[in-house]
């Protein structure tokens, strides 16, 4: 599977920047999930988890809200707190 | 006289090499806080960049007019957050910043002027001298925190729509190099379009790009999302760039103490040279002439 770039910032610092198959974000309205070659795209998100698939592998982390926006095959995540799921 | 002068020379020249001791040791701590301080700036960039890129492609008149952040207000309240450094010994690094708020204050004296005060220096001088400081945040030590930029933004922000304050702005010290910076006063609230459409050259480009964009719940609902999350920010980044100025100035000011005192330190070991010369000279005359009078009697 094609695979993206996802890049995520707090207001600190870059905390991810990797390149992952697919990414499940909260959005304001509703989980939805990212794929490779996805339209442009600019949400809000609220808190919840955020899933991210790499080939096989999965990590599940916390985010307290902020923005998702794809665009070029990359997406640019901008979190308030994102934390490993436990 | 000359003995009691060798002893207290002596001590001197102790002393001030002791306090250059000091005075270096401090100027590599704050260039050791500088770069840590200069690198945390540069992390919290990128952030801020993105934001504002994001507001200025949701941002439309109609959400900039419906959004009471941007409402500008006849009312004449008018609150300053000042930035200064917890510690001192950082030169005329607070005074200078604590001037250009008595110059800002004395330049609208028909205004209702409060305070809130960022860093220990800054609360004890102002309110020490009667000004009506409001709130005040110490013991930041130094470095830009985000929780409590974000509580401070916050705090701001419902003043600012509470209509307890009518303009909020910021004062701070611009870090422009190692040994310059200077304070600035910058407008907090309310809002102008301007300072958020910064690449305005670039606008036709966004415009096109903004058709195609699936904007996700509405554009209004992300811009009023964006604009607490822009204001934390900004006031993250500006603790970060006054950490920065406030360790660039003690560096430089701990830097010319240290020369100072191996300044002062060469002037006192050369009289103290001199008067120890002149004490074995003194004594070797007496001996000498103890001698003398001996053979010749």
């Amino acid at each position: 599977m094609a695979d993206f770039k996802l890049q995520v910032y707090t207001q600190e610092k870059k905390i991810y920047d990797d390149d992952v198959t697919s990414i499940v974000v909260p959005g304001l309205q509703g989980y939805f999930g990212v794929l490779a070659h996805h339209a442009p795209l600019l949400a809000a998100l609220g808190q919840g988890k955020l899933t991210v698939r790499k080939g096989a592998e999965e990590h599940v982390y916390e985010i307290a809200g902020g923005f998702l926006e794809v665009r070029d095959n990359i997406a640019t995540m901008l979190v308030d707190k994102l934390r490993e799921a436990a | 006289m000359a003995v009691e002068s060798l002893k207290t020379l002596r001590r001197r020249v102790r002393t001030v090499r002791n306090i250059k001791q000091i005075t270096r040791a401090m100027e590599m701590v704050s260039a050791a806080k500088l770069r840590r301080a200069q690198a945390t700036l540069l992390a919290a960039r990128p952030y801020a960049r993105k934001l504002q890129d994001l507001l200025a492609r949701v941002a439309a008149s109609s959400t900039v007019a419906g959004n009471p952040l941007f409402h500008e207000r006849p009312g004449k309240r008018r609150v300053l957050v000042v930035f200064t450094s917890d510690r001192g010994l950082a030169g005329s690094f607070n005074v200078n910043i604590a001037r250009t708020a008595e110059e800002q204050m004395r330049s609208e004296p028909d205004a209702q002027w409060r305070l809130i005060c960022i860093g220990r220096r800054g609360r004890d001088y102002f309110t020490r001298r009667g000004y009506d400081v409001i709130d005040s945040v110490v013991g930041l030590g130094g470095q830009a925190d985000s929780q409590q930029a974000t509580r401070l933004a916050d705090r701001l922000r419902e003043m600012f729509l509470a209509g307890e304050a009518d303009t909020i702005d910021l004062l701070y010290a611009r870090f422009i190099s190692t040994v310059v910076n200077r304070p600035m006063v910058v407008q907090f609230l309310p809002m102008t379009p301007e300072a958020l459409q910064i690449g305005k050259k670039k606008e036709p480009a966004i415009a096109a790009h903004e058709t195609e964009y699936i904007i996700e719940p509405s554009p209004q609902a992300v811009f009023d999302q964006l604009l607490p999350r822009y204001l934390s920010s900004r006031v993250y980044i500006t603790m970060a760039e006054q950490a920065t100025s406030e360790h660039s100035a003690r560096m430089v000011s701990m830097n010319n103490a240290t020369k100072n005192c191996t300044e002062l330190g060469d002037q006192l070991t050369l009289k103290l040279n001199k008067a120890r010369q002149g004490a074995i000279t003194k004594e070797l005359l007496d001996i000498v002439g103890g001698a003398e009078a001996l053979q010749k009697g």
